[in-house]
């Protein structure tokens, strides 16, 4: 009886594991189909974009179907039971087996179950469990190695030209971005190290540094370009706040004011050498002296006598000064006033004032001693105020110096900026200087290759015939015949940027496409007058 | 028969096989008259061991009559037949009180009806009034007769073997649903093959016809009838069981569409107790000691065959109710 149980089990077992290893590769089956089927939709997307199509994609989709299949033949997973109705199934047993199967789980085994099991034993000695279908289609079976096949074949496609192309550029293009940005955060660092606590102040508000930190990123030298640009205008903002052209202009008027002037001519040169700092020595010579209070008659008497003598000389000198001011700023007709402009109006209201109060003085009854006192008392003010105003331009002049300096540096900054533009859309680059140390020679050119330029699949230094083929760039530089041309990519870049302004200063031009190249410019730059 | 009688193995397949061999002594009988036909034949013997009746269906001459009582023959049996005609009373049926003088007195005495008999053949039972019909709907579902408020027990076994001629319907009452849900099985009687057309010939319009002996009793009936109630079923094809006679409803789920379309009423619980009791004794005579749902399949045409209630798009389109049963099968494998 044992033994009759266990080989019902034993035969169950054997059709219940066929049986779910045909589900198990029916299901692969199937899922391999749709996960290929998905695969080769995921790789004509790909394809069809001129991409190579990645690995990862057909490996997800396939492998994720694969174990979506065994995932369902687990959940599918056949009982015992199911296995012993499939037996009953594929053997014709009529029910004997999975009746057996069931009685014998049930403890019968009596009497009318115990025939019922001998003739399912019987039955089933005559039938060989292994030989239980895997029920596997052949045909899904062959088109789903088709379609796997079809999958492995599209992996095999390279990248399109056009592609491959664009990735060498992006990948040139990011190349350069972190040269350019390792180059801009060296210049930035060194021109740092020359600024002192207030210049430095002013480059850290302007976020300078962080704007060259995201330039690595980038792949597109459209849009590396257009970085730069920004980063350029960034910069400009920052110059602008401390141009002095307007002050400088001003102040070389005045120094041709006070050429010829007495006392002042010192003054009037260091103006125009530039020499502020020496300018500025001989405004603050200038000032008038601080006279003592006068506590008796007699002193106040001789105060009026010291400040009509002491601060003459001097008076003379500030209204020659205030007068070479004012021709200066009348010749001066910039729109956008300087603040020095402003003080110097003050100085010369100050010193008019002054020399008014002066001559009122001067008109006071020499008895009249309390007027005398109330007199000086408005001369003194008035002497301040003139006083406080030289002191002012004096410190505008130190200031100067300061600003004109750090424009300088800045300058300097955004030359390699302007560089590193043009470096990122495809010229030469000129960042630094090439060639070895000295001694050493120069075996090699310090410059990396050019790339392909996109339009003419020919290196950014042209070969060419004059009139054909796409390229702007051709068209300017290439001379008939073929030749290379030697002007430097920043050379050009000024050329073209020359041409494009002389184009739009040209009358017969439409003012829409006008206004095309300006906003471009307006875009790239903040502002078309640098 | 206790149900301890066949809990050992060797008695219960003696058994089994003793009810193979009276069974097929039974068949052989009636073959000796009857020609062909073995489908009807078997189908009715198995109804009778299952202590069901038979509606058999056909149209005259093709031996309905002659089955009937060759099968009475060849159960050592008491045997009663009644030509059902329309004027036909109830009483003529179950039998009636009857004024007698005995000793004097005047007494009330039940005279039995031909119903008190082991097998009845209610030929043409359509041509009877919807009232006497009804007369054996206690019998043939409770086999018990109840007149003037007293209850007589028929004798066992007791089964009813009617019959009906589909085409000659004027004059004829049809069964009312009750009634056919007592039947165990409906049969159809074909028209025989040239080979045994030929047989029929040969053995009528001789000299003498053959003669047809008992062969069992009617104890043996009933002890058949015990011994198959003890063929197990398992579970799945118990439920396989139910799913067919569900799915003979139209309002349930499952149900295949012509099911829904062309059935009014699906059948009772009594033809599942009908299909199951015929398919373990299918099971034996097949040689099986389980039910199998081939057993069930082959049972379940003619126990739902009169169950099914067509509707009026069947019955204008003239569906077979066979056909029915078999997209039922069809649908629930």
């Amino acid at each position: 009886m044992m033994e009759k149980n266990q080989f019902l089990i034993q035969f169950v077992k054997k059709i219940q594991s066929r049986s779910n290893l045909g589900l198990l590769l029916s299901s692969l089956i199937k899922m391999s189909l749709i996960g290929s089927f998905l695969a080769i939709l995921v790789s004509l997307t790909f394809l069809f974009q001129g991409f190579h199509v990645p690995l990862i994609y057909p490996i997800v989709i396939i492998g994720f179907s694969i174990l979506t299949a065994i995932a369902y033949s687990i959940y599918k997973k056949l009982s015992l039971i199911d296995a012993a109705k499939n037996g009953d199934q594929y053997f014709k047993l009529k029910d004997g087996l999975v009746s057996a199967f069931t009685f014998m789980k049930e403890g019968k085994s009596k009497g009318v179950f115990d025939l019922q099991s001998d003739d399912a034993y019987h039955q089933i000695t005559t039938v060989n469990p292994t030989s239980y279908p895997l029920r596997i289609s052949s045909k899904l079976l062959a088109l789903a190695v088709l379609l796997l096949l079809t999958t492995g074949a599209l992996l095999q496609i390279d990248d399109s030209p056009r592609v491959k192309k664009d990735r060498a550029v992006a990948i040139e293009t990011n190349k350069k971005s972190i040269e350019i940005k390792e180059e801009l955060e060296k210049k930035i660092e060194d021109l740092m190290k020359d600024l002192d606590d207030e210049e430095k102040e002013k480059v850290r508000k302007s976020k300078l540094f962080e704007m060259v930190k995201k330039l690595e990123a980038e792949k597109s030298p459209e849009k590396l370009a257009l970085k730069i640009a920004k980063l350029e205008k960034k910069l400009k903002d920052l110059m602008k706040k401390n141009n002095t052209k307007s002050e400088e202009k001003l102040l070389s008027k005045l120094a041709k004011e006070l050429k010829d002037k007495k006392k002042l001519e010192k003054m009037g040169k260091a103006l125009s050498k530039k020499e502020y700092k020496n300018a500025q020595k001989e405004m603050d010579k200038l000032k008038l002296d601080k006279l003592k209070n006068a506590k008796n008659t007699k002193n106040k008497k001789e105060m009026k006598k010291q400040m009509e003598k002491r601060w003459k000389d001097k008076l003379d000198s500030w209204k020659k000064l205030s007068k070479a001011m004012k021709k200066s700023l009348k010749a001066s007709s910039s729109k956008n006033k300087s603040s020095l402009s402003k003080e110097f109006d003050k100085f010369a209201q100050s010193t008019d004032k002054l020399a008014k109060e002066i001559d009122k003085l001067e008109e006071i009854d020499p008895k009249d001693l309390e007027e005398i006192e109330k007199q000086m008392q408005e001369c003194k003010a008035c002497k301040n105020q003139g006083n406080k105003d030289l002191d002012k331009i004096s410190k505008s002049l130190k200031g100067l110096s300061k600003k004109k300096s750090f424009y300088k540096k800045m300058s300097k900054l955004q030359k390699s900026m302007q560089q590193c533009q043009s470096y990122a859309m495809g010229m030469q680059r000129v960042l630094s200087p090439g060639g070895k140390k000295a001694g050493a020679g120069a075996d090699a050119p310090n410059r990396k290759m050019q790339n392909l330029h996109e339009n003419n699949d020919q290196y950014t230094k042209l070969k060419g015939t004059k009139g054909n083929g796409k390229s702007f760039i051709k068209v300017e530089e290439a001379s008939s015949g073929t030749g290379i041309s030697s002007t430097s990519g920043v050379k050009q870049s000024v050329k073209a940027k020359k041409q494009i302004e002389a184009f739009i200063q040209r009358e017969e031009v439409p003012s829409h496409l006008k206004d095309g190249v300006k906003k471009y410019f307006i875009d790239v730059h903040g502002t078309l007058e640098e | 028969m206790s149900e301890t009688v066949l809990e050992n193995k060797e008695f219960a397949e003696e058994k089994f096989n003793e009810f193979r061999e009276k069974f097929n002594k039974i068949q052989s009988e009636i073959a000796r008259f009857i020609v062909g036909q073995e489908d009807v034949v078997n189908k009715v013997l198995i109804a009778v061991i299952c202590g069901g009746h038979a509606l058999i269906e056909g149209v005259p001459g093709l031996g309905k009559t002659a089955l009937v009582n060759t099968l009475s023959k060849a159960i050592d049996v008491n045997f009663n037949r009644i030509q059902f005609t329309p004027d036909l009373l109830p009483a003529d049926l179950i039998g009636t009180n009857i004024l007698l003088e005995k000793n004097g007195q005047k007494v009330l005495e039940f005279q039995k009806g031909p119903v008190f008999t082991n097998i009845l053949l209610a030929d043409e039972i359509n041509r009877a009034t919807p009232k006497t019909q009804s007369a054996l709907l206690q019998v043939m579902q409770e086999k018990i007769v109840t007149v003037g408020g007293k209850t007589y027990q028929l004798d066992m076994p007791f089964f009813v073997l009617a019959t009906q001629n589909p085409i000659e319907m004027d004059g004829t009452y049809a069964l009312p649903e009750a009634q056919l849900d007592r039947f165990f099985f409906k049969l159809n009687v074909g028209l025989p093959n040239m080979k045994e057309f030929s047989a029929i010939l040969d053995r009528t319009t001789g000299v003498s016809e053959p003669e047809i002996n008992s062969v069992v009793h009617g104890a043996d009936i009933i002890e058949m009838g015990n011994i198959a109630k003890h063929i197990p079923i398992e579970e799945s094809v118990r439920d396989y069981l139910v799913k067919i006679v569900r799915a003979t409803h139209p309002d349930v789920e499952n149900s295949p569409e012509t099911v829904k379309k062309y059935i009014r009423y699906g059948a009772s619980p009594r033809a599942a107790q009908a299909i199951l009791a015929g398919a373990r004794v299918n099971a034996i005579l097949n040689g099986r000691y389980h039910v199998s749902s081939e057993d069930v399949d082959e049972i379940a045409v003619p126990a739902l065959r009169h169950r099914i209630l067509l509707s009026f798009e069947g019955e204008a389109e003239k569906i077979m109710p066979d056909e029915i049963t078999q997209s039922i099968l069809e649908s629930v494998n």
